[in-house]
């Protein structure tokens, strides 16, 4: 009797808990078209004052470009929790395209060349570590669980 | 000599007595402490839920903040969103485990996937700049590594166990 109002409880809180999941999908679908707009932006801005052949401003694109994949993943996580499969591969994707923006964007070689190689050596750990988790539930199939 | 075996008999007929009935005075106290743990568990997946509300709120907040001050182009600020984001994922995990803890179902896979998202999100959020000197940050960056380690270890070893032998497990939605 007892064990049953809790799972009706916890099922109904589940609910509400869902809707407040699309509310938090809804606003990773804004991230994703204001982030479109605000590359498409400052792209026609660079043309016209040719900065565009700076090798940082091709950078900054590209960790952008980066970024919105790390917010379609999000988005799919929140969708995907829905249904409940492919979670964990989805994290993992998230880790390493992660990795890869703090890569482009904090990692730049300088005078300090012991700071700098320090530097890309942790992220590519980081890297490899995530890449080892997203080989493990890709190769072994646990994203189907 | 029947005196003494009869005073013994009675002996061991109390003792008897006084064992069951203290077995059932623990066995009565432990089922209900049991159900004042249900209840306070109960509470807090209602407080988690109040929980999301609030970390929703607070995303579209930071979303409206950087739409507003132009910073949405910064690839800083949206790995700040994505900060925001796994964190909402760590709250929707602990809630499901604490659902399934209420309805007592295994919840060791999803503490591990709990414990996952929490270190991705310290990684893609790790900066060595956050830092005061290298030493520091490239023990902070070994000890994220050691523990990712382990984690995935442990990932692989709960979900292959898991796959050999199927238990009930939560899932969103059953009824």
């Amino acid at each position: 009797m007892g064990s049953e109002l809790y799972r009706d409880i916890s099922r109904k809180l589940d609910k509400y808990e869902n809707f407040l999941e699309l509310i938090f999908a809804g606003l990773l679908v804004i991230s994703f078209v204001m982030v479109v707009i605000a590359i498409i932006t400052d792209l026609l801005n660079f043309s016209n004052t040719a900065k565009f052949y700076s090798s940082r401003a091709v950078v900054v694109f590209m960790a952008s470009f980066l970024s919105l994949k790390l917010l379609g993943d999000a988005f799919n996580l929140s969708v995907i929790n829905f249904t409940e499969r492919k979670r964990m591969r989805t994290i993992f994707t998230i880790a390493m395209v992660g990795t890869m923006t703090n890569i482009l964007v904090n990692t730049r070689l300088s005078e300090n060349i012991f700071g700098s190689i320090t530097g890309i050596s942790t992220y590519a750990l980081f890297l490899i570590l995530t890449g080892t988790g997203f080989f493990i539930v890709d190769r072994y199939g646990f994203s189907d669980l | 000599m029947t005196e003494d075996s009869e005073s013994k008999e009675t002996y061991e007929k109390l003792t008897k007595d006084v064992s069951r009935s203290r077995h059932g005075l623990e066995a009565t106290l432990a089922k209900k402490m049991e159900r004042i743990m249900d209840y306070l568990q109960l509470v807090v997946v209602f407080i988690l839920v109040i929980l999301f509300g609030i970390a929703v709120f607070d995303l579209g907040v930071e979303l409206y903040r950087l739409i507003i001050t132009g910073q949405f182009y910064d690839p800083i600020s949206l790995i700040g969103i994505l900060e925001t984001a796994l964190l909402l994922f760590l709250i929707v995990e602990v809630f499901r485990t604490s659902v399934a803890h209420l309805e007592g179902l295994k919840v060791l896979p999803l503490v591990v996937d709990v414990a996952i998202i929490g270190i991705v999100r310290s990684i893609i959020t790790f900066r060595l700049s956050d830092f005061q000197s290298m030493n520091e940050a490239v023990l902070a960056s070994l000890a994220y590594a050691i523990i990712l380690s382990v984690l995935i270890a442990s990932f692989f070893i709960v979900h292959r166990q898991q796959r050999k032998a199927p238990e009930k497990h939560y899932r969103k939605g059953d009824d």
